[in-house]
C-alpha cells in the first residue's frame, strides 16, 4: 500500500491483493481529481529533491571485487561499532539468542534479542571473533546491506531511507562509502582488514 | 511441528569418544511427534542448547534417511562443548534446526563429485560421502581431498 500525505489526509493506493484486502476494511472517499494531482506533483517533488545516488553499475559485483579495498581500513579510525545504523535500518533482522539461568539455578529461559553484525559476539565461533577489527565489521554490514543481500532475497538491502546516515555519530555516509569503494585503490594501500590476525579469547562461547 | 527457532529436548542415545578432544553425540527428540516431523538435508546444521550455558552450531553426521536419531560429532573448544562432551545416555539438552541450505545432491546428479575439507570440517561429508557410495550409478567419478595437520599437542599426550 502506498500513503501518500495531503494537508488534508492520506491518499492510498493498494499495489498488491494484500494491499487491496486491507483497504476494503478502511472507511475511505474517492480521492478527487485535484488531490491525486497533488500527489503526483508531491511524488515529482521527491524525485527532484532526491540528488544522491548510488555508484553506476552493478553494486554487488563492485563490492565482490572491492573486498580487499584500501578504503575498508579508514573506517578504523571512523566508525565506533556503536551498531546505531542497525538499530535504525528498517530491514535489519539480525538477533541473538541467550540463555538466562535463574538465581537458584534451577531454571533457565533461553530467549532472543536483537542483535548486531557490530557486536564482537555475532561472529564468534569455534573460540575466536572472526570479525574482530572494525573495518570488517563495517564490511560485514555494507556488504550484505548492498551486495550479498541480493543474492539472498534477489532485491536490495537498503530502502533509501537514509536513517543510517542521519543516526550514525560519528557522520558515516553508505552513499559516500560505496562511492569511495567503487574508485580505484591509491597506489599505496594501507594493509587492508581481512590480513589482521583473529583475536583468539580463551574462554568464552555464546556468553558476553 | 518443529520450529526452527524454538529449542525442542533431545535426549542423548549414544555417546563416544573420537579423539582424545573430539566426540559423538546421537540425539533423538524425546517427543516422538518432534523427532518424526523432524528433516534435514545433509550439509545442514542444527543449534545444540545447554541450559542455562547457551548454544553453539554442529554439523549433522548422520544419514538423512536415518529417522530414529540424528548424530553430531563435536570438539571441545568453549564451555558449551566441553560442558556437551561430559554429557552421558539419557541426558537432555535442546536442539533446534536444522539451518544452512544442504548440498545440492540432486543437482550433482550425473556429475563427477570433489568434496574438499579441513580437519573435523569433514565429519558432515562422511553422510554425503556414504549417501553417494550407495547410490553409485547416480554420480561419477568421486574425488576426496581432506586438509589435516598434525599438531603436537602436549595438553593431549
Amino acid at each position: 500500500m502506498a500513503l501518500s500525505e495531503l494537508d488534508d489526509g492520506f491518499v492510498v493506493e493498494a499495489h498488491t491483493q494484500e494491499g487491496q484486502a486491507i483497504l476494503d476494511t478502511l472507511e475511505t472517499t474517492l480521492a478527487s481529481h485535484d488531490q491525486l494531482e497533488q500527489v503526483e506533483a508531491g511524488i515529482e517533488r521527491a524525485i527532484r529533491q532526491q540528488a544522491r545516488s548510488l555508484p553506476d553499475g552493478s553494486v554487488p559485483e563492485m563490492l565482490q571485487a572491492a573486498v580487499d579495498h584500501p578504503h575498508w581500513q579508514s573506517l578504523n579510525d571512523r566508525c565506533l561499532t556503536c551498531g546505531n545504523c542497525t538499530a535504525v535500518c528498517p530491514t535489519c533482522f539480525c538477533q541473538t539468542h541467550v540463555d538466562e539461568l535463574s538465581l537458584d539455578g534451577k531454571t533457565s529461559e533461553h530467549g532472543r534479542q536483537w542483535g548486531s553484525c557490530f557486536d564482537p559476539d555475532h561472529s564468534y565461533i569455534h573460540g575466536t571473533i572472526i570479525r574482530a577489527e572494525r573495518p570488517q565489521r563495517y564490511r560485514q554490514w555494507l556488504t550484505h546491506k548492498f551486495g550479498t543481500w541480493v543474492e539472498q532475497y534477489g532485491r536490495s538491502g537498503c530502502v533509501g531511507c537514509g536513517r543510517c546516515i542521519a543516526w550514525c555519530p560519528v557522520g558515516i555516509d553508505v552513499i559516500e562509502e560505496l562511492a569511495a569503494l567503487s574508485m580505484a585503490p591509491d597506489d599505496a594501500p594501507p594493509k587492508a582488514p581481512g590480513s589482521a590476525s583473529p583475536s583468539r579469547p580463551t574462554d568464552r562461547e555464546d556468553t558476553p | 511441528m518443529t520450529s526452527a527457532l524454538v529449542p525442542f529436548e533431545a535426549e542423548v542415545v549414544g555417546c563416544r569418544d573420537e579423539t582424545p578432544d573430539m566426540f559423538s553425540l546421537q540425539l533423538r527428540f524425546t517427543d516422538p511427534e518432534v523427532q518424526a516431523a523432524y528433516r534435514f538435508a545433509m550439509g545442514q546444521f542444527n543449534m545444540l542448547c545447554l541450559p542455562g550455558m547457551g548454544e553453539v552450531p554442529i554439523s549433522i553426521v548422520s544419514d538423512p534417511d536415518e529417522r530414529e536419531m540424528v548424530d553430531h560429532t563435536i570438539r571441545k573448544v568453549g564451555s558449551v562443548t566441553r560442558n556437551l562432551g561430559r554429557l552421558e545416555v539419557g541426558d537432555r539438552l535442546g536442539l533446534r534446526g536444522p539451518y544452512g541450505r544442504g548440498w545440492p545432491t540432486e543437482e550433482a546428479e550425473g556429475t563427477d563429485l570433489v568434496i574438499v575439507t579441513g580437519g573435523l570440517g569433514c565429519a558432515p561429508s562422511v553422510s554425503l560421502i556414504e549417501y553417494v557410495l550407495h547410490r553409485r550409478g547416480r554420480y561419477g567419478r568421486m574425488h576426496i581431498i581432506q586438509g589435516v595437520k598434525h599438531l603436537q599437542r602436549p595438553d593431549l599426550a
